[in-house]
């Protein structure tokens, strides 16, 4: 009976006409952003989030949700025609999608990477509803000791799985906590590291600073390098929908894609990104034809789309169960969340059941709503492809612009959004990951909340963290993850010495 | 050597003292619970730890054959340019108004940094500049009207 009422509520909240067509709107925003390299779902979601603020809750987060999964679709088209990932997700479809347009397959592959992603992005949806509300349940018995190593677990993975280096990004997520504890203390009332900035008395503004760190930085760095046309003109897309053979070979492919990239995504630092190498790097594997792979197999775009487009769903979970956002974009969801007044956790579906059903339903919709904006649309999406970007970065610096001023209707969120374009333009110089330090933005101030309550609880006694059980398994977890490169280092270092 | 990474070892190793310090001056317990300053004091620590480990494996690497920072020769102009271009789009903006600053801004940019035709230039700034405007007063934006209320 609860079942059905959840479900009643869902279709509810998703027919209606507003949500409708935010839902729409979102997914073609996406999909758009997703073809558009450059411009990336994170800095499109920021630049749309001071628009949700006339919003309610849910249509914000059924307009920015949209925009995620729709950029997950719209990756794949650049990916595949022009051998350029419209998203980071997509960069391994290049490697047999683009194959296959050259061998003159760009159809069937559009087509695989459309229907993958469909059946990927519905079972995402099922298992999203099938797992919030037990996860929330179980969720709803942690305290704050059980949050704060619960967030520190998550930083860890985070930085664990970025790429590159792990010390930096470790210092990136250090950067983040203490850029998220500037601002007015919640506790004492105490001005921390303002510099007397009005504008720095609420905290460091998230969208300025992803909109720097994604948007400006992105436009700076394209800006230094001449301006190179891509080879549109070399794929022509003429049968659109797989034959019954490309399908047969996918199906396998697309199944374990879903599956693997759904977990993938739950886990934090995971993502989309993880999910979509990860079912590449399997397919290949289990290929009784693995030299094909590269060459335009089918199967390395099926996989690999279904799993990114799982994945970025399975993000949701842990977003909206537990309060813990696992990559970038669900760190910006978090904030928009935030600003309307609804805290992510576990008392998120009890407390505004419409946000989660809500969302679930809308989710179902769009699957459907971006199969059929991909299909019949990509000639147009190839024809913004053409798009000079002497004339794209000005629209991108202007809407950067707009973005950050109406955060708050002041023009320092201007300077602060320059200011992390300038350090993201040279984070990227200096092979530093921007990911971990938004997500510690977000999480740092909540973490540092639950810290300061748990110190309360036990009267200062820091062995609280490791004398409640999960919350002792949580920093047991962080430490092995933390500890792992180093004994993995050690234990390299000494099989070399026996074998010399 | 590793050049790069000295640097911005360098640089974290100052941004995690600058938190400590501060940290430690705001107080690292007050009544009995932590301060004000206690988790920045902590995290401060752990960034100095971690960037003095990134100086060190600096100085003891050997000499990387990085890229050129700046691919090419005009790339410092160009991105000089472009953050001149948002610095006074933010000045002008409270008191020029929103039509007017944003036209002026993507003639500037169109212009010297995109080096696009001036017909191109002159008809997609007007276009962008008055769209916008209808576009984020239908959604009911608040944008700044300047002196000329535009």
């Amino acid at each position: 009976m609860e079942a059905f009422q959840q479900l009643l509520l869902s279709s509810r909240i998703a027919l209606d006409p507003i949500n409708l067509f935010l839902c729409f709107s979102g997914c073609l925003v996406g999909t758009f952003v997703g073809v558009l390299p450059g411009l990336g779902p994170a800095a499109s979601m920021s630049l749309l989030l001071p628009l949700t603020f006339a919003l309610s809750p849910v249509q914000a987060l059924i307009l920015l949700s949209g925009i995620y999964y729709g950029a997950m679709y719209g990756g794949s088209t650049t990916s595949i025609l022009v051998n350029i990932p419209g998203e980071a997700a997509s960069v391994v479809t290049c490697l047999d999608g683009y194959q296959m347009a050259r061998k003159g397959r760009a159809g069937p592959a559009l087509g695989i990477a459309a229907i993958g992603s469909f059946v990927a992005g519905t079972f995402s949806v099922v298992m999203l509803m099938l797992l919030g509300p037990p996860v929330s349940a179980i969720a709803l018995k942690f305290g704050p000791p059980e949050f704060v190593s619960l967030s520190l677990l998550g930083l860890t993975l985070v930085t664990y799985l970025a790429s590159g280096s792990m010390i930096k990004s470790l210092v990136m997520a250090c950067a983040g906590l203490l850029l998220g504890f500037i601002g007015v203390d919640i506790v004492t009332g105490v001005e921390r590291f303002t510099l007397g900035l009005p504008v720095l008395l609420d905290g460091v503004g998230l969208v300025p600073v992803v909109m720097g760190l994604f948007g400006i930085s992105e436009v700076l760095l394209n800006l230094e390098q001449s301006y190179q046309k891509a080879d549109i003109s070399a794929s022509t897309i003429q049968n659109i929908w797989p034959d019954r053979k490309d399908l047969k070979d996918s199906a396998g492919a697309i199944t374990r894609g879903s599956i693997l990239g759904f977990f993938l995504g739950v886990i934090p630092g995971g993502g989309a990104l993880l999910g979509s190498f990860i079912s590449y790097a399997v397919e290949k594997k289990i290929s009784k034809e693995p030299e094909t792979f590269g060459q335009g197999n089918i199967r390395g775009v099926a996989g690999p789309e279904s799993a990114n487009n799982s994945g970025a769903g399975g993000a949701f979970v842990p977003l909206l169960t537990l309060g813990i956002p696992c990559n970038v974009i669900m760190a910006i969801l978090m904030g928009g969340l935030m600003i309307h007044g609804v805290e992510p956790g576990p008392r998120l579906i009890p407390e505004h059941p419409e946000v989660f059903w809500g969302v679930v339903g809308s989710m179902y919709l769009g699957n459907i709503m971006l199969l059929v904006i991909n299909m019949p649309l990509i000639g147009i999406w190839v024809k913004i492809l053409k798009l000079r970007y002497s004339l794209l970065f000005p629209l991108i610096l202007f809407f950067c612009l707009i973005g950050a001023y109406t955060t708050g209707n002041t023009v320092q969120d201007i300077y602060v959004m320059m200011a992390f374009g300038v350090v993201g333009y040279l984070m990227k110089k200096f092979d530093y990951e921007p990911a971990p330090l938004v997500l510690a933005l977000v999480i740092g101030p909540i973490m540092e909340r639950a810290f300061r309550q748990t110190l309360i609880i036990s009267s200062g006694e820091l062995s609280i963290f490791v004398t409640r059980p999960i919350s002792a398994v949580f920093v047991f977890a962080a430490l092995v993850i933390l500890v792992s490169p180093l004994i993995l280092k050690l234990v390299g270092k000494e099989r070399l010495q026996l074998k010399e | 050597m590793n050049r790069r990474d000295l640097i911005s070892g360098i640089f974290w190793l100052g941004f995690g003292a600058v938190f400590t310090i501060g940290g430690l001056q705001q107080g690292l317990v007050r009544q009995g619970i932590p301060g004000p300053g206690s988790l920045p004091f902590v995290v401060g620590l752990i960034l100095i730890g971690l960037s003095s480990l990134i100086f060190v494996q600096a100085l003891s690497s050997a000499p990387s054959s990085q890229t050129k920072f700046f691919p090419w020769s005009d790339s410092p102009s160009r991105l000089a340019l472009a953050l001149l271009a948002l610095f006074i789009y933010g000045f002008f903006l409270k008191p020029a108004g929103f039509v007017l600053t944003t036209f002026v801004f993507l003639v500037f940019v169109l212009r010297w940094i995109g080096r696009e035709k001036w017909i191109s230039v002159l008809s997609f700034s007007l276009l962008t500049a008055v769209l916008s405007y209808l576009l984020f007063t239908a959604l009911q934006v608040e944008l700044p009207r300047g002196t000329w209320k535009f």
